[in-house]
């Protein structure tokens, strides 16, 4: 149902902050309250857009600003 | 995947990550699932073992079953009350096959065997409808494409046996001699009317499920 060609470069870096605090994504899926398969969608840059409400429990639960989160990969 | 990446059981660690997020079945969902699969199965075999035993027993004896309305001359069997019984609207009567064109016969059982098809592709239809519904595939093309092929399967069960048996039972009313503003009309029965109505209400179905596949697109991969 969703459109996998979404023209967007915003690239999640899930992964890193994960790694860098010790954490398992099933971890972060109890402390947030998403499932650890829409967390997958995010981590592996699926998700076409993330709620304001999940993006400040991901902030609180990984420590870190949206900026952290989330970067821009614009080609060149 | 990494092995945080915890996949939901049977599904394949190499697989992508599924896009939808809206589908989410429960297995309250599934247990729903199998009433109606198991309703609609004895629907089904309902349907069928009605339509063959009525069938058969009319072809061993020879004989097709037509609705007229406004019979004159029809009597009925008075109550003991006294009080008088005046016959009014749909006289159901068997006539002998051997007596009438082939056409007519032909036409009167096409209609029967047509609306007991019919009728179990409603029935399995709405198996399948309730399937998508209950895997969480409310607003996914394949469902509104079943809504649709349903919406046309009630008009054609509304619509489809009933003219051919109009066809059938005016010819058998002709085969019998009557004529003019004397002879009996065929009967439709309310089964059309029941029949457009639920096609009405397909309709309905059809736009909200249009609607509502709308904004499912909006919400689909929000996390």
């Amino acid at each position: 149902m969703g459109d996998q060609n979404d023209d967007h470069a915003v690239v999640c870096r899930m992964d890193a902050l994960l790694e860098a605090r010790g954490m398992t994504l099933v971890e972060l899926s109890e402390r947030v309250g998403v499932s650890v398969v829409n967390l997958s969608i995010l981590k592996n840059n699926r998700a076409r857009a993330i709620r304001f409400s999940t993006l400040t429990r991901l902030c609180e639960a990984l420590g870190c600003t949206p900026g952290d989160l989330f970067e821009v990969a614009l080609d060149g | 995947m990494d092995a945080n990446d915890a996949p939901p059981a049977g599904r394949s660690p190499e697989l992508p990550a599924p896009l939808s997020t809206l589908a989410d079945q429960t297995p309250k969902d599934r247990q729903s699932l199998i009433g109606i699969v198991v309703a609609c199965g004895l629907g089904v075999v309902a349907l069928l073992v009605s339509y063959l035993l009525a069938a058969t027993y009319q072809w061993q004896e020879g004989f097709i079953e037509v609705a007229l309305q406004q019979v004159d001359g029809v009597t009925l069997a008075q109550p003991p009350s006294g009080i008088d019984l005046v016959p009014t609207g749909t006289l159901t009567a068997t006539v002998a096959a051997d007596a009438l064109p082939g056409g007519a016969v032909a036409l009167v059982w096409v209609a029967d065997g047509l609306q007991t098809v019919l009728w179990c592709a409603v029935v399995v239809m709405l198996a399948l409808i309730a399937r998508n519904l209950s895997d969480g595939r409310v607003f996914a093309p394949a469902t509104l494409r079943l809504v649709n092929a349903f919406t046309i399967v009630v008009f054609a069960v509304a619509a489809g046996p009933q003219i051919l048996r109009h066809m059938g039972t005016n010819w058998v009313i002709a085969a019998l001699g009557w004529e003019g503003h004397r002879a009996p009309n065929p009967d439709s029965g309310s089964a059309v009317w029941i029949a457009y109505a639920a096609m009405l209400f397909c309709v309905c179905m059809q736009v909200a499920l249009r609607s509502g596949a709308r904004l499912a697109r909006d919400q689909d991969g929000i996390i």
